[in-house]
């Protein structure tokens, strides 16, 4: 018992003593968010259009027409990527059951790993994460009720021309 | 350990899911506390906000004690990936005499596992502040066979003349498991004659078929595997349900990409039911209301994929579905939508008119017949109320379908007098909305259900 109990509580230090080295969300995708140079803003509309029905025209990103772009200045761009890499803006267990309607994209642009990230709170707040051939790649989270993305998004949105 | 313990018991809540143990089970369990005194404690599990316990052990002056325990649970997972089981015992209640000074502590169990393990013995502890060193592991814990029981071991626990004493017993009288006693069941015949129902219809007023429509928005990106579990699980409770009670069985799938309105509408328009059928229909998806929408039902969103527009051709309300039900002329019809009920921000616009746990044997077979065969009605109900959201995981499915399991579980359980669909939808709601309360689920917002019940029973 004495030695089954220590066996225990070795385990439970090595797995209190463990500190997770990924993050929640995006895994180790965080470094290459965390360190961008260059992240763009669109303004989007709530549906995607299938390729062969879209104009040419028209600009879209993850099949979702865009309304505006902006580059994010270097000050702008470190507040959104905080607020992104806070995994307390999102839910990772539960998820609410109504739609995802689209209204954000954020790209974050590199060269051998672009991620774009959608974000909407137009029927609930959702998020979904794009990185092709990534495990993060499609992955749908909800956001929290009080997260921090939403509002500065939203705020950022008047700036887009 | 304590470190461990402390910081489960510190985050429950922040990442629980519901409890995937089934509602009244039996089990067993013993300890030696700090000074070797043994304790037996009698779990009677009906729920994770509803089970107790009945703790017997010998007193410092050897007096035999039994003390009863209400326990709520708690499930989740740890930052580091250690799934825990948690039951918190609160109002003991001494059933044998006691002396004026004596009080017991409840006690604490605590399971643990990592991914791909199965729960061990749990620990236990009576230390209210969870103290260094004060989690011991029990020396068993067993599930009890209620078929088992008996009057010498039912009597450790409980007097004689106690109600759950009587309904335990009654369990061993009717030769519970019965599941397990049935043999020859002929469930998902099709010919619905009386001849391929083995008798089991002799107190029934004719052959009954219960036609199970599910709609499950098992391919859409986000809650798609949610879908799945909960379509799952349906089929699994039901088949068990029909096979006990020897009745068929008709299912209707409208998943993956033939998750649309028009093959919704089309698959209840061809249901042929007969006057002593059951009709039900279990939505497990998005949904929504108009912004212009009055009544308390939500819109359903039929849209396997999000470049489907949100649109009159692709919802139809609840409600309409309840009435497309009604108009088959069964016995009984059951329609239950799990899903949102909160405002899409766009006014309709209409342009053309159109519209589980492990299955186990301690159940009251007289309680299962009550709701589905001497029963005749609609019970309508909705996961939540009009500007809500309802909420659902990928292990346990919708938190409204899975409280129903519960609920269902609980209502045909021998501790249950005289079932009805009224209580069950009632417990259904009241589960649900402890599952997103802040208590159990600190991200979630309440989601508080609606229901309209009009049933009558033989």
């Amino acid at each position: 018992m004495k030695f089954l109990m220590s066996s225990i509580l070795i385990i439970s230090f090595s797995i209190i003593g463990h500190t997770t080295s990924t993050h929640p969300i995006f895994g180790q995708f965080e470094k290459i968010i965390g360190k961008s140079k260059k992240i763009t803003l669109h303004l989007i509309d709530q549906y995607p259009v299938f390729p062969v029905e879209q104009a040419p025209e028209q600009e879209y990103i993850l099949d979702y027409p865009i309304q505006n772009s902006l580059i994010l200045e270097k000050s702008i761009s470190t507040t959104v990527v905080t607020a992104l890499l806070d995994s307390n803006n999102y839910i990772q267990d539960n998820q609410r059951k109504c739609s995802f309607l689209g209204q954000f994209a954020i790209q974050i642009h590199h060269k051998k790993f672009p991620i774009t990230i959608l974000l909407s709170s137009l029927e609930c707040p959702k998020a979904i994460i794009f990185c092709e051939g990534q495990n993060i790649d499609k992955k749908h989270y909800d956001l929290t009720d009080q997260n921090q993305i939403i509002p500065i998004l939203s705020g950022l949105s008047g700036k887009v021309d | 350990m304590r470190g461990l313990f402390l910081k489960i018991i510190f985050f429950i809540g922040l990442l629980s899911s519901s409890a995937n143990l089934f509602s009244q089970s039996f089990y067993e369990l013993r300890f030696n506390d700090a000074y070797g005194n043994e304790y037996v404690g009698f779990w009677v599990y009906i729920s994770e906000s509803e089970s107790y316990m009945r703790m017997a052990y010998y007193n410092a002056d050897n007096e035999y004690r039994v003390v009863h325990v209400d326990y709520i649970a708690e499930t989740g997972m740890t930052e580091d990936g250690v799934y825990y089981f948690v039951l918190f015992g609160e109002n003991p209640v001494f059933i044998t005499d006691y002396y004026e000074d004596e009080s017991y502590n409840p006690d604490t169990f605590v399971w643990v596992r990592y991914e791909n393990e199965e729960y061990g013995k749990p620990f236990v502890t009576d230390d209210p502040d969870f103290g260094d060193d004060s989690f011991i592991e029990v020396n068993s814990y067993i599930e009890l066979d209620p078929s088992q029981f008996n009057e010498e071991y039912l009597n450790q626990f409980y007097g004689t003349a106690e109600p759950d004493y009587i309904a335990l017993m009654s369990m061993v009288d009717d030769g519970n498991s019965q599941l397990a006693n049935q043999t020859n069941v002929n469930h998902h015949n099709s010919n619905n004659t009386s001849e391929n129902n083995n008798g089991n219809n002799a107190t029934f007023s004719g052959p009954v078929t219960m036609h199970l429509v599910i709609a499950a928005n098992t391919d859409i990106g986000d809650i798609g595997k949610s879908c799945e579990v909960d379509e799952r699980n349906l089929i699994s409770e039901f088949e068990g349900i029909c096979e006990v009670l020897g009745i068929n069985l008709k299912q209707y799938l409208i998943h993956g990409k033939e998750f649309t309105k028009e093959n919704l509408v089309n698959t209840i328009n061809g249901i042929s039911a007969g006057s002593n059928d059951i009709v039900m229909f279990v939505y497990t998806g998005h949904g929504f209301r108009w912004s212009d929408q009055s009544g308390q039902f939500p819109q359903l969103d039929m849209r396997h994929n999000a470049y489907m527009r949100i649109e009159e051709k692709n919802s139809i309300n609840l409600s309409e579905v309840n009435d497309m039900l009604l108009a088959k002329g069964a016995r009984l019809n059951i329609c239950f939508g799990d899903c949102c009920n909160s405002d899409v921000g766009v006014n309709q616009r209409t342009s053309n008119t159109f519209l589980a746990s492990r299955n186990n044997g301690n159940y009251k077979l007289k309680n299962l017949q009550r709701l589905f065969i001497e029963s005749s009605g609609n019970v309508l109900a909705t996961a939540a109320s009009p500007g809500q959201v309802s909420w659902s995981n990928s292990v346990n499915g919708g938190f409204f379908l899975s409280s129903f399991f519960q609920a269902f579980r609980e209502e045909i359980g021998y501790l249950e007098q005289d079932a009805t669909w009224d209580d069950m939808m009632k417990k259904t709601i009241e589960y649900a909305e402890y599952k997103t309360s802040k208590d159990a689920c600190s991200n979630c917002s309440t989601q508080n259900g609606q229901k309209s019940v009009s049933i009558s029973y033989n």
